[in-house]
């Protein structure tokens, strides 16, 4: 073998291994996603986003206990209800005439509502479909990592539910609908990781 | 309202065209899966939001791959800034690559988040995801020779770091 032959097989066997790191995976769920950030627009802030991220790689990844569980729950709920009362003191009943216009950016039009509205419709589907996906992991009883998740996932549906009631009485406040955007995407993450859960779960 | 919905079924069109290839990029720029499916809508949401800074000289698509591009990097600061490891915590399902040594894609994995971003970039986007050096020059800015240079000086980088171990086993 010559010192060509000895290249080309090492830069064959390079670029074979390069190509296998190409990956595609089904995310029927994405698109829906992105749709509904640009039809509304709303997609989460940078620091917001940043916000998730640390969530995510942070205190929720810890083995944590039922106590902090119950704290983190109380987290969850009362900055729901911190950005409820300060959505709804930003928005008294009677406004200045010179405060009107800031308020009516806050608002949405009922164009615009019907359009979130039949995206949220999709999002939801796509996570009832994952849920449906994910049952058979989350009912396995002796797994740490699923109790965790599932603990995780109850969090989040009862802020699902405190925003949804607040959006009921409000459905053109654009920051509601956002945040509970945010929040069906963390359910989808985490029910993305239950589904994953395989290796963890046996 | 018709220009805003215009707009919208462009970007899914190129969603649909772009995707797969999008969130592969994202992948092997981040790490993990929910890492590249975050950057893949937030690099359409820039990019939709500065749609009409948009050269219509240049193809929407490259212009979106450099937004993604652009989108990872910040991702990899603010992981640097809080000290995160990039592949831990979330576990990964790899498609088997059944006609490739698993050592080798493993150590060439480690090896490519070794490399410096620039050539990090060039090599993922033309010997990962097999996109021209043309194409490339277009979505990083740069020349066609610059994007030669660097995918040449990127494989002599990832041979030194490879030799000696998976890689003389693999092409024997």
């Amino acid at each position: 073998m010559t010192n060509d032959d000895f290249d080309r097989s090492e830069d064959e066997a390079l670029s074979r291994a390069a190509r296998s790191l190409h990956q595609e995976w089904d995310s029927p769920h994405l698109w829906p996603r992105i749709a509904a950030a640009l039809r509304g627009d709303a997609a989460p802030s940078e620091t917001v986003r940043g916000e998730a991220a640390a969530t995510r790689h942070g205190w929720w990844h810890l083995s944590i206990g039922p106590a902090w569980q119950l704290a983190a729950a109380a987290i969850v709920l009362l900055a729901v209800s911190a950005a409820t009362w300060i959505v709804w003191r930003g928005l008294p009943s009677k406004q200045p005439a010179g405060d009107i216009a800031a308020a009516d950016e806050r608002l949405l039009t009922e164009e615009a509502v019907a359009q979130i509205e039949r995206s949220e419709a999709q999002y939801v589907r796509a996570i009832d479909d994952l849920t449906r996906l994910a049952k058979p992991k989350l009912d396995m009883p002796d797994s740490p990592l699923i109790a965790n998740l599932r603990e995780r996932l109850m969090t989040i549906d009862s802020a699902i539910d405190e925003y949804r009631k607040e959006i009921d009485k409000n459905r053109f406040n654009a920051h509601l609908r956002q945040q509970l955007l945010w929040i069906y995407q963390e359910k989808r993450r985490t029910l993305e990781q239950v589904q994953e859960s395989t290796g963890h779960a046996s | 309202m018709t220009e805003h919905l215009a707009d919208l079924g462009a970007f899914e069109a190129l969603y649909a065209s772009h995707g797969p290839r999008m969130k592969s990029l994202a992948l092997n720029m981040l790490g993990n899966r929910s890492d590249a499916e975050d950057a893949v809508q937030e690099a359409f949401l820039r990019a939709y939001r500065s749609r009409a800074s948009f050269r219509q000289d240049a193809s929407l698509w490259t212009w979106v791959y450099r937004i993604l591009l652009n989108t990872c990097r910040d991702t990899g600061r603010r992981r640097a800034t809080r000290g995160e490891a990039p592949l831990d915590g979330e576990p990964q399902m790899e498609q088997p690559a059944q006609d490739v040594d698993q050592p080798l894609r493993l150590a060439l994995k480690r090896a490519i988040d070794e490399l410096s971003p620039i050539y990090r970039e060039v090599f993922v986007l033309c010997e990962v995801e097999g996109h021209t050096h043309r194409e490339v020059a277009e979505i990083l800015e740069i020349a066609e020779g610059t994007s030669k240079g660097r995918l040449f000086e990127a494989r002599q980088r990832l041979k030194a770091h490879l030799r000696g171990t998976t890689l003389t086993n693999a092409r024997t």
